[in-house]
């Protein structure tokens, strides 16, 4: 075994080692799911046709995953921010839940021209996601709750609100409740005369994706964000407003998962359906830790599991297996990454500390930092910054 | 207890810790270690007190060779240790800390072990309150502690690791007794580890010298100071004076400030600093020197800008949860509770004491910088006005570990451009790592750093032309040297007319620097005049309250 | 007494019994310094496969035995990782959260709706007999029996023995805890383990007591519940006792004056009131609030009151330990 891990130490380069995680998580993944089939009396090889035939083998299914794609990437551009700063948005899913109703009550009531409807139901839903998550933010800085449990509260409040308003003001005249009535024409998205995508949602992820990157990689915000991520009140001794940016960066993040709840129910529903966000909220956390908040790798990972996620409806129809078991896969992936990321982590710090004793002719130095995805706080509601 | 090392190395990689250090401890003596930061003191002490494992040696206890693998085993060995920073339960009772690492027994034996304690700490002259919260001691009754648990433990050899930080004189000559009385009493042998030369003269039989990892050299007490400092150095020492350079133009001027500090409420401090003065804060751990000063700096004060960004988000939350949940009164109504909770709390929090002073005087608590009142603005603010703050814990507030030299001094340049300059910040580090002597790359990441370089990386990014810089324990960690560097740093910026406030547990250095003294003592404030005339062991008293 | 209030109250000291487990398995677990983030998902597996196994096996004990082992299992896990790869217990306890509601729906799927077997009821004979009280504590099932049970024993184990003691030392300070002699990673693993019984126990009171039966997702949320309930609770088994019947209380008034009439309001504005509860006491407790509204208490009390409001979480709690 020590063998092997000398070995191992020393033929392994950092970009080497950079893979190792994703090749094993993936196949650790991969061969789970194998053994349940297997279990489950199902061919794999009946799975992947099905998945291949529905999201990659027709023009009109790719569009669909697409489609399926940008409200989870646009998801995944705010949650880039708010991970940087250290802040865990569980309340995502409910941030995306309120933009959707936020679109829905324009939708249904008001009717503008088109433009200005287009923006007003946009406009609502960013505002409504916005402001779920900034309650979220001053909860936590100034009421002392951590965002994660105000996170998950809010995402509760917020599902149980979206169902009253679907068994009650919002029902449809003779309807069982599951869905508000369909929008009229002038309230949804435009979509492409060829495929069925919504310009304006690219636009706007194309934006923010955009926007994400130039912030991480260069900006001063993106920096003072980068130090709140690792130590709060050193940023703040620094001379960062981090109440401010904290606040901001939930705020952000809030905007763009409304934005993607408004996407849900503008162009891909065309009414509002009760648990409308159906965990793409979570699916986009799992994006962000499994791309360990490199915004480079987030558009590819999130494209492979909007992939597999919108594969999983069919399973149930066709093959009596249930679409939870795309999450299980994920679930694994994203669980495997994490652990043998760590273990590359130990392997690379190790390699480091021998490097730095025969560089510094042997001066003890404290191990390298390791690259993980800080959290600002642990899970205790006791402090509050500032 | 006799305690021999024989040929006791520590070996880091290439680097030699401990180098062959052979030496016999008698029972019955009070021996001191001293060596600068590195020469190998604490990997002595942390093998001793079984943390580390020597890689080559043999530790002898009363003749018999032993084996010590973890600091328990050490005290089964009867060694035990006394640490700088107390290695006990904050939010646990006195009784049960003192229980804790007895022993095993199934159940806590409350009144025995209470009437054990009573009895030890009768016997050595403590008086400590068994169902006290070992949150709301002083360092010194700490110290009483954790002595009266290693003795009932059957400690015979006592390791003392910078014992004399923080505590008052009184529980200083209390402390030095008690040894006294222990090493002739009980036989006991105890080390002391210290750079304090004044305390090792006053309490100790012989002295060790550490340097470099080598033992270089080993004399009975008394001896002379001088040969003690060119033991430990190689070298004679320049002490860094310091000359007053203060004009008589008042930069703060501070009228009734009430401090809360962990046991007392302090009330009514006043004080008036002058240009480029240095105001040292003696006094005990937690008594309020480290409130006094983060409240003239606005720390846990939100800025003016905050609060106003708070109440517009409230008010755009306020209209928007209006408009999203207008379909049900019943969870607006909620919706608008909690938020009006979250206003108006921390409004009425802040706002309390402000009333609470304005009923009960007519004089409101004032601090004024430059003519203006600063006592409602938050730091970032007051560091826009020229007042900057170091706390002691450097990577805990102050530096971002993770991050590069140039990083902070992207994040510490206030600009307000929303791109980094990165060949400023690049030109910045560089100037400031040849104008400050630091020993580290622009691009090497700030935890990589030594103590000393840290603080120093600390110093040059403070802005220029500053009022007033406030600093928790500047010297914390640092060896005689670092320290003095330190601190010609940081009188060189007298020359711009900063003003200087420090809090310091170390007496010496507070007299050695301090134009005047402002001594905290059990909610009291004294202001000394006339530090030249001070000695540290006056000082002590006026800490523990004689006046 | 009202017999309508008794049977009310019966049924609340019943439904908070899961509540009730996990949240001491939880503050076991936080006390000991890790945080075990993936109580929603631990519970649901737990309470998903003591129904199946129970189902398939027709033995009771097997389906608890499993379902504990299975919370087991996940606390090892998030406590191993943090150990030995110094992963955050909080990424890891977050993605087995979804990776176990997962699970639990997909195995689940057969047990759907299907008729299982439930914990006998086993009213104790002297003590059910005594008029109120009885009724409300002692007419129960013994999984109900040991969540009140439970609670004194934690109290009794953390306040008056030494393993306590060492317990809430290894939580506050391991390093001084290392310095006495207490093997602190051992005794993590220990009580994260134990902890993790008591939560997959929390699923089995679930699925083959409380909410007798398997649907998918049926006792999604509570977990969550549990885990802000600990912070509610100050990290203290009484204090969190109080929490976990006085969100079950909450719930039972809901339904109460609904039934009655009295308010007419719709079934989830309902449910979320234990949310908004939650939020506005802990805003209430943690943002300073209460404790500067203390100054209307006088002096004599004031040090007891603030002692009753203290939320001060375990001093180390979610980092790692490391010797040296």
């Amino acid at each position: 075994m020590t063998a092997f891990r000398k070995f191992l130490i020393q033929t392994s380069s950092r970009t080497a080692l950079g893979f190792f995680p994703l090749l094993v998580g993936t196949l650790v993944a991969l061969g789970v799911i194998v053994l349940i089939l297997n279990h489950e009396h199902v061919e794999p090889r009946a799975v992947y046709d099905l998945i291949y035939e529905r999201t990659l083998s027709l023009p009109e299914n790719r569009a669909n995953v697409v489609d399926f794609w940008l409200p989870i990437l646009l998801c995944c551009c705010g949650l880039l921010l708010t991970f940087t700063a250290g802040l865990w948005n569980i309340g995502i899913e409910g941030q995306i839940t309120m933009g959707a109703v936020g679109a829905t009550s324009i939708a249904l009531f008001v009717k503008l021209p088109h433009n200005q409807q287009i923006l007003t139901e946009l406009f609502m839903a960013g505002a409504a996601g916005g402001a779920w998550a900034l309650f979220t933010g001053i909860m936590r800085t100034r009421g002392g709750v951590n965002e994660i449990f105000g996170g998950v509260a809010m995402n509760f409040l917020a599902s149980n609100f979206s169902t009253y308003l679907l068994v009650g003001p919002w029902s449809p005249p003779n309807a069982t409740g599951s869905a508000t009535v369909r929008f009229p024409d002038y309230s949804l998205l435009p979509s492409m005369d060829k495929y069925r995508l919504s310009p304006i949602t690219i636009y706007i992820t194309l934006t923010a994706f955009i926007f994400v990157l130039l912030t991480l990689s260069g900006s001063r915000w993106g920096l003072q964000l980068r130090a709140m991520g690792k130590n709060q009140k050193s940023a703040q001794m620094l001379g960062v407003p981090t109440e401010r940016n904290i606040w901001l960066a939930m705020l952000m993040c809030g905007i763009m998962a409304g934005l993607a709840g408004g996407h849900l129910v503008l162009f891909r529903r065309s009414n509002l359906p009760a648990n409308v966000s159906g965990g793409i909220g979570f699916l986009s956390l799992l994006v962000v830790l499994l791309a360990s908040v490199r915004v480079r790798w987030v558009p590819i990972v999130s494209f492979a599991f909007a992939l597999l996620y919108s594969a999983g409806l069919p399973l149930r129809t066709r093959l009596q297996l249930d679409s939870s078991l795309v999450g299980i896969f994920l679930g694994i992936l994203v669980f495997c990454v994490l652990i043998f990321d760590g273990v590359r982590q130990r392997l690379q710090e190790r390699i480091e500390q021998r490097k730095l004793l025969a560089a510094s002719g042997g001066e003890k130095s404290p191990p390298p930092p390791t690259i993980e995805i800080q959290i600002g706080e642990e899970v205790s509601s006791g402090s509050s910054s500032n | 207890m006799r305690l021999e090392i024989r040929e006791i190395s520590k070996n880091f990689g290439p680097l030699k810790a401990n180098d062959h250090i052979s030496f016999t401890f008698e029972g019955g003596h009070i021996y001191a270690i001293l060596g600068e930061n590195g020469a190998g003191k604490s990997t002595l002490m942390k093998i001793l007190s079984g943390y580390q494992a020597a890689s080559s040696g043999q530790i002898v206890i009363d003749g018999k060779p032993v084996q010590i693998n973890s600091p328990h085993h050490a005290i089964a060995h009867g060694i035990g240790m006394l640490y700088q920073d107390p290695l006990d339960f904050a939010p646990l009772t006195v009784l049960e800390n003192y229980i804790e690492g007895k022993p095993f027994s199934f159940f806590m034996h409350r009144r025995d072990a209470e009437a054990d304690l009573m009895a030890r700490c009768k016997v050595l002259g403590f008086s400590l309150n068994p169902n006290a919260m070992v949150e709301s001691l002083t360092v010194g009754e700490r110290q009483q502690l954790e002595i009266v648990r290693l003795l009932s433990l059957g400690v015979g050899i006592l390791i003392l690791d910078e014992p004399t930080t923080g505590i008052s004189a009184e529980q200083k000559s209390q402390l030095f007794q008690t040894l006294k009385n222990l090493a002739q009493e009980q036989n006991m042998t105890v080390i002391l580890v210290s750079h304090k030369l004044a305390d090792v003269e006053e309490l100790c039989d012989e002295v060790l010298v550490l340097r470099r990892g080598k033992l270089v050299g080993h004399r009975l007490l008394p001896c002379e100071t001088e040969i003690m400092v060119q033991m430990m150095f190689g070298k004679r020492l320049s002490q860094t004076s310091s000359q007053p350079l203060y004009t008589e133009k008042p930069v703060l001027k501070i009228h009734k400030l009430t401090v809360p500090a962990r046991l007392f409420t302090i009330q009514n401090i006043n004080l008036q600093v002058r240009e480029g003065e240095v105001i040292g804060l003696a006094g005990l751990d937690g008594s309020g020197q480290v409130q006094f000063m983060r409240a003239i700096a606005g720390l846990g004060r939100p800025t003016w800008a905050d609060q106003l960004t708070a109440i517009f988000a409230l008010v755009g939350l306020w209209w928007v949860f209006g408009k999203v949940l207008d379909e049900s009164s019943a969870v607006l109504n909620l919706a608008h509770i909690a938020i009006l909770i979250l206003v108006l709390g921390p409004l009425l929090k802040s706002l309390y004491p402000f009333i609470r002073q304005r009923s009960k005087q007519a004089e409101a608590t004032e601090i004024i910088l430059h003519g203006q009142s600063i006592g409602w603005r938050g730091y970032r603010d007051l560091l826009g006005r020229g007042v900057a703050y170091l706390a002691a814990g450097r990577l805990e507030e102050g530096l971002v570990a993770g991050l590069t030299l140039v990083d902070h001094a992207a994040l510490a340049n206030r600009s307000s451009l929303p791109y980094v300059n990165w060949l400023q910040a690049w030109r910045r580090t560089k100037g400031a790592i040849t104008n400050f002597a630091i020993k580290g790359r622009p691009f090497s990441q700030i935890q990589t750093l030594s103590g000393g370089n840290q603080q120093r990386v600390s110093l040059s990014l403070l802005p220029d032309n500053l009022s007033l810089i406030l600093l928790e324990n500047p010297t914390r960690g640092l060896d005689v040297e670092s320290a003095g560097h330190i601190w010609s740093l940081l009188l060189k910026r007298r020359e711009q007319g900063t003003a200087i406030i420090f809090s310091s547990p170390d007496l010496d250095e507070v007299i050695d620097y301090s134009d005047r003294i402002l001594v905290f003592s059990s909610g009291q404030t004294t202001l000394v005049e006339n530090p030249e005339q001070m000695t540290t062991a006056r000082l002590g008293e006026l800490i523990g309250g004689k006046s | 007494m009202d017999p309508v209030l008794t049977s009310t109250l019966a049924d609340m000291v019943r439904n908070a019994a899961p509540l009730l487990i996990a949240s001491q398995g939880e503050l076991i677990t936080e006390r000991a310094g890790v945080v075990n983030l993936s109580l929603d998902g631990t519970i649901l597996l737990a309470a998903m496969a003591a129904f199946a196994v129970s189902y398939n096996t027709g033995h009771l004990g097997m389906g608890i035995l499993a379902a504990m082992l299975i919370g087991m299992l996940v606390a090892l896990i998030v406590i191993a990782a943090s150990v030995f790869l110094k992963l955050n217990q909080i990424a890891v306890g977050f993605v087995l959260t979804l990776l176990c509601a997962d699970l639990s729906t997909f195995f689940g799927r057969k047990y759907s709706g299907q008729q299982g077997q439930e914990i006998p009821y086993a009213p104790i004979p002297i003590l059910k007999d005594i008029p109120v009280i009885g009724e409300v504590f002692f007419q129960h099932n013994i999984l109900i029996y040991f969540s009140f049970l439970l609670v004194i024993v934690v109290w009794l184990w953390i306040y008056h023995t030494r393993f306590g003691l060492s317990l809430r030392s290894l939580g506050e300070h391991p390093a001084a805890a290392y310095v006495r002699g207490t093997r602190v990673q051992l005794w993590r693993f220990v009580y994260v383990a134990l902890g993790g019984a008591l939560v997959g126990l929390a699923g089995a009171t679930y699925s083959l007591s409380v909410k007798l039966g398997w649907r998918e997702g049926s006792t999604l949320g509570n977990g969550w519940i549990a885990l802000a309930i600990v912070i509610f609770g100050g990290w203290r088994p009484f204090r969190i006792a109080f929490g976990a019947y006085f969100i079950v209380g909450l719930r039972a008034l809901a339904l109460y004056l609904q039934k009655e009439d009295v308010l007419n309001l719709p079934i989830q504005i309902i449910n979320m009131t234990p949310w908004v509860l939650m939020l506005v006491t802990l805003i209430f407790v943690t943002s300073g609030l209460a404790e500067s509204l203390l100054v209307i208490v006088p002096p004599r009390w004031r040090p007891a009151a603030q002692q009753l409001l203290r939320v001060k979480p375990p001093g180390a709690l979610g980092s790692n330990f490391e010797r040296g």
